[in-house]
């Protein structure tokens, strides 16, 4: 028994030593590696000449030393004419990061397909496409500048992305923020190519204000204030969807304008 | 009309329903109770023995009692192991013959008394063991039964156990030993939370004397409560538990404390770098009653800088009280006790954890030769509250209070022994959530009471002489919900009537009506919500299959195999967002854990050596909507965070020149985590411009519990030594060191600071206990 003993106390010393060795590898890297990819963030604006897209490698912790590099380079090809540009690259640091930016110092041109490609040098790429919306020039349709006379706006053509629409009765300055509505927005399915809207001066403001003031005391600027923003076919969508995929959150590319109209309204009519 | 109307009814006729089960049930028992008084006719008598410990004066568990006539050499069928009362009963004896009653106990003098019994007869037995001198009696070794009654599923723990385990305490804890048990899983080395053959700590029920204590834990994980001197024993249900068992769904611990010394005063101080206790029992009236006063507290935070070079911002205390009165027929004990945890479990996040258990509970046990059946009463209060939030602000808090009574009568209908039990809990559950918290969660603040109640009843049934049937079932209710219906069974077979081994099984079905709600993912967060099921919703519940093997070897050797399956449903747990934050959300998963255990134990006078291992996989799968998951399955299935497929435990020691020299040595796999599938500024589109601003930083996790922690490991040793100082004084000593070889072994990965954490280094300590 004693001999059985000792062997035994032998052979757990063995198994022991043996499993010590073969579970030394303590590293630890929390990182899901498989993954590997870059995120891209901007938009073609169409007001804007330059446009600016932020890409990131996902891999690199928040430190100075991780993000220093970011080996890519990033170009923008127009899908109509095929032409294509490289994307200049410019860094920054911010709170002990550094941050890539990539400049298109271009006019994006409206309902233009645009492919924009982010590739490393060990040929890893993320391609990322985009219709820009139209940029239909908003037709004013209305017998005078009366108060309450109907004013019909249209848009056209459309191409398939959301459009919204927003009235004010003062705008946004330094000092103060304007009086601003609700959003209304028109989704492809809530139109078929063109964008009509209908209404009445001084209901909306009315309905901005929230009150039943006249003409003369809600529109003291003597105009009604619109604001449009027309997105890219889907842009829209992703930018407000719920998180179904990580991954498509880490990526957001699309075309996009915004502008403010601003209706003539004549109260004495 | 009338037709319709009876299909309809309104919550005040399913309140009365309901009712109306509840004093069904409550009639049928107390009928059994009574009526069966009746049917117990002047079939057998009945001997009940109370086994002493001779140097206390304490009740002894684990005494063996045997029955035979003198000059037998056949095994005795009749016999009886002492509980924790002392008490044990041997019914159905055969009158007018004379027997030889010998009660024994490893290390006592046996006790023996020739015994007749007329018909009917009812007696009562004081058996007081007197601590052996010199070679043990050879009688008490032949006579020496190791009984077995169905133990798959069950460890019982003894105080030695707990003192042989490598701990920075003189003497040891439970906590420690727990942690060398196959199938029981901690986060690491602090949190206070035990997971159980894939079971959570919510599903959990701690008993200490019959008090129900959420979290006796300490946020050191090498702490309980309950250090080795205030133990009389302690058994954890790993599953399969009996029906007396009611409101958990995975694992039972009931720990039974130890009466105060009957006979003489004692005091005794410890100290070493991370705690500091005193201790101080002894008679009120000599033989009759007794105090015993336990309290201890942490001074870590005070000397781990300086002995591990890292701050270990914990704090912890306990204290005990318990008064215990014996008389011929009754046993009465009155136990206070208070828990205090706080600290930050993960130092670089400021964030601090606290929790605090009360309790104040009273057991009687009376035994009579009049009564046909001891009687066995309790009632108390006890009430856990746990917090979290930043050094200035409590952000988060849970309380649960409960005000329990619960009574269980032993009878016979025939020959069957029959376990009948009730008993009533008023659960309180407060819930206090900040305004950061309650715009994200689907949680409310709440303040509500619910009654709980239950009844049990249970048989033993012996088919032949080899095989044993143990079945029973529970029963739950409260004002709003349907009866539950949990039955249970054990059988325990042995193979050609051998005591040496033993096949067992055990199988049931196991309801609560709580839930405990806590952010898995990441292990730096031990807060719980608790909250009673909402009426009309799915009860977590749970079924249990165990099948065991127990085999002993002459004196010595023993091992023992096990393997188990469980089915949970309806668990509670966090639903997922991509980023990092505390989510206490929740979505229902069904899990799905088994696996076996395995067990070797050496039992020499000189040396020890136990190898245990435990491979388990855990799965809990739930419908992806619900979970909010980005992935494409509609029913996605993931290991939670307590999935440690291995663990492997090695202990062992021996004495040598007066020294005992212990060491413990374990190895797990590691347990699931969410990687982190990337780090990235995001922006508000298109309000805000890549060119000038920044952005926002954040982490993305991967897919949930998609990576595996690196394997751990760690060497405990200690090396001890008491010290006789005259008297009765006595120095206990200990010198020690947890994490020998100093491995860094990872806690957690904290999201928020992108910092790993580890679990203790290299810990020496030095501690003393001088006993008075």
């Amino acid at each position: 028994m004693k001999s059985s003993v000792k062997r035994f106390f032998n052979i757990t010393l063995i198994i022991t030593g043996i499993l010590f060795v073969h579970s030394c590898n303590n590293s630890f890297d929390p990182t899901d590696r498989d993954n590997g990819t870059y995120s891209v963030h901007g938009m073609l604006d169409l007001m804007e000449e330059s446009n600016y897209i932020r890409v990131r490698n996902m891999n690199a912790p928040f430190t100075l030393e991780a993000t220093e590099e970011l080996d890519v380079i990033v170009t923008l090809q127009n899908m109509e004419t095929g032409a294509s540009s490289f994307l200049e690259p410019s860094i920054r640091e911010y709170r002990g990061v550094y941050l890539h930016t990539f400049s298109y110092d271009k006019q994006a041109l409206p309902d233009t397909g645009y492919l924009l490609s982010v590739e490393s040098s060990d040929g890893f790429k993320v391609d990322l496409e985009t219709v820009t919306p139209t940029h239909p020039e908003p037709q004013i349709i209305r017998e005078d500048n009366g108060c309450s006379t109907p004013v019909n706006m249209v848009f056209d053509p459309m191409n398939g992305g959301t459009f919204t629409v927003r009235f004010g009765t003062e705008l946004d300055t330094e000092e103060k923020d304007g009086v601003w509505g609700r959003i209304y927005t028109f989704e492809p399915s809530n139109y078929e190519d063109r964008v009509s809207i209908s209404f009445t001066p001084l209901r909306t403001a009315q309905g901005v204000e929230a009150s039943f003031g006249t003409c003369f005391s809600l529109l003291p600027g003597r105009n009604l204030y619109v604001a449009i923003a027309h997105y890219s076919p889907g842009f829209y969508e992703e930018l407000n969807a719920d998180v179904t995929d990580i991954l498509e959150t880490t990526r957001r590319f699309g075309g996009f304008y915004a502008d403010t109209l601003a209706i003539p309204v004549d109260p004495s009519r | 009309m009338l037709i319709l109307w009876r299909f309809r009814l309104t919550p005040q006729d399913k309140r009365c329903v309901v009712l109306k089960n509840i004093a069904t049930v409550i009639l049928i028992f107390l009928l059994c109770i009574t009526g069966l008084e009746k049917i117990q006719a002047q079939e057998g008598a009945l001997l009940r023995i109370v086994t002493i410990n001779g140097e206390d004066g304490t009740p002894m568990t684990g005494a063996t009692v045997v029955l035979a006539e003198p000059g037998v050499e056949e095994p005795p069928d009749m016999f009886c192991v002492s509980d924790r009362d002392g008490l044990c009963e041997i019914r159905n004896i055969e009158a007018n013959v004379e027997l030889e009653l010998t009660v024994s106990y490893v290390g006592f003098q046996s006790y023996n008394e020739t015994i007749q019994f007329e018909p009917g007869d009812r007696k009562l037995v004081r058996a007081t063991l007197n601590p052996a001198v010199g070679e043990l009696n050879e009688l008490v070794v032949t006579r020496q039964r190791y009984l077995t009654t169905g133990e798959v599923g069950i460890q019982r723990i003894t105080s030695t156990q707990i003192s042989r385990t490598p701990s920075p305490v003189a003497g040891g804890d439970l906590a420690t030993f727990l942690q060398t048990v196959p199938g029981v899983i901690t986060s690491g080395d602090r949190g206070g939370d035990l997971y159980i053959r894939g079971g959570t700590p919510d599903q959990n029920l701690i008993l200490v004397d019959n008090m129900p204590i959420i979290k006796p834990f300490h946020i050191s994980n090498l702490f309980s409560a309950f250090p080795d001197n205030i133990i009389q024993n302690a058994d954890l249900y790993a599953g399969g538990f009996e029906p007396g068992y009611a409101g958990a769904t995975s694992a039972v611990l009931d720990v039974a404390l130890r009466p105060g010394n009957m006979r003489e005063y004692s005091a005794s101080a410890s100290v070493s770098p991370y705690i500091v206790g005193l201790q101080a029992e002894g008679p009120l009236e000599k033989d009759r009653s007794s105090f015993l006063l336990n309290s201890r507290y942490s001074l870590i935070d005070e000397t781990g800088g300086f002995l591990t070079g890292e701050d270990q911002n914990i704090q912890f205390a306990d204290v005990l009280g318990r008064y215990t009165v014996q008389d011929e027929n009754i046993t009465c004990s009155v136990t206070g006790l208070y828990t205090h945890d706080s600290g930050e479990i993960v130092p670089m996040r400021n964030v601090d954890h606290s929790w605090t258990n009360v309790a104040a509970g009273a057991r009687c046990l009376a035994f009579s030769e009049t009564f046909n059946h001891p009687i066995d009463a309790s009632a108390g209060f006890t009430s856990y509250k746990n917090e979290e939030g930043t050094p200035e602000q409590r952000e988060r808090l849970s309380i649960v209070n409960q005000i329990y009574v619960a009574m269980d009568f032993k009878n016979d209908i025939g020959r069957l022994p029959v376990d009948i039990g009730f008993g009533m809990t008023m659960k309180t559950y407060r819930l206090e959530l900040s305004e950061r918290f309650t715009r994200f969660v689907s949680l409310e603040n709440l303040d509500v009471t619910v009654p709980v109640g239950y009844v049990f009843t249970a048989t033993e049934w012996s088919v032949g002489d080899h095989i044993t049937f143990y079945p029973g079932f529970t029963s739950q209710f409260t004002l709003d919900m349907p009866l539950t219906f949990e039955p249970r069974l054990r059988i325990a077979w042995q193979p050609g009537g051998s005591d040496q081994s033993q096949f067992s099984l055990a199988a049931g079905r196991y309801v609560q009506m709580h839930s405990g709600i806590s952010d898995e993912r990441d292990a730096g967060t031990v807060f719980t919500v608790y909250q009673p099921v909402e009426p009309g919703d799915p009860f977590p519940s749970a079924i249990h299959g165990l099948l065991g093997y127990n085999q002993r070897i002459g004196q010595s050797v023993s091992f023992n195999l096990e393997g188990y399956a469980k089915r949970h449903f309806n668990i509670p747990v966090s639903k997922w967002n991509p980023e990092p934050r505390i989510e206490l959300e929740t979505a229902l998963a069904d899990g799905l854990t088994f696996g076996f255990d395995f067990r070797f134990s050496l039992e020499e006078p000189l040396y020890y050596a136990t190898v245990s291992y435990g491979w388990v996989l855990s799965e809990y799968e739930a419908v992806s909507g619900d979970l909010g998951a980005w992935v494409e399955e509609p029913v996605f299935s993931y290991s939670p965070a307590h999935d440690q497929r291995h663990k492997l435990n090695i202990t062992g020691g021996r004495r040598i020149m007066g020294f005992n020299l212990d060491a413990r040595w374990e190895l797990g796999s590691g347990k699931p985590y969410t990687e982190i599938f990337g780090y990235d500024f995001s922006f508000r589109l298109p309000f805000e411009n890549p060119n000038t601003s920044p952005g926002t930083a954040r982490i993305l996790y991967s897919e949930p519990y998609n990576g595996r922690m690196p394997w751990y490991h760690r060497l405990d040793v200690s090396v001890s030594r008491d010290f006789e100082l005259g008297g009765s004084t006595r120095l206990e000593t200990q010198l020690g060191v947890i994490n020998a070889y100093n491995r860094r072994n990872i806690f957690n990965f904290d999201y928020g600071t992108l910092q790993r954490v580890d679990q203790s280094p290299f810990f020496p300590y030095l501690s003393v206990r001088m006993i008075l």
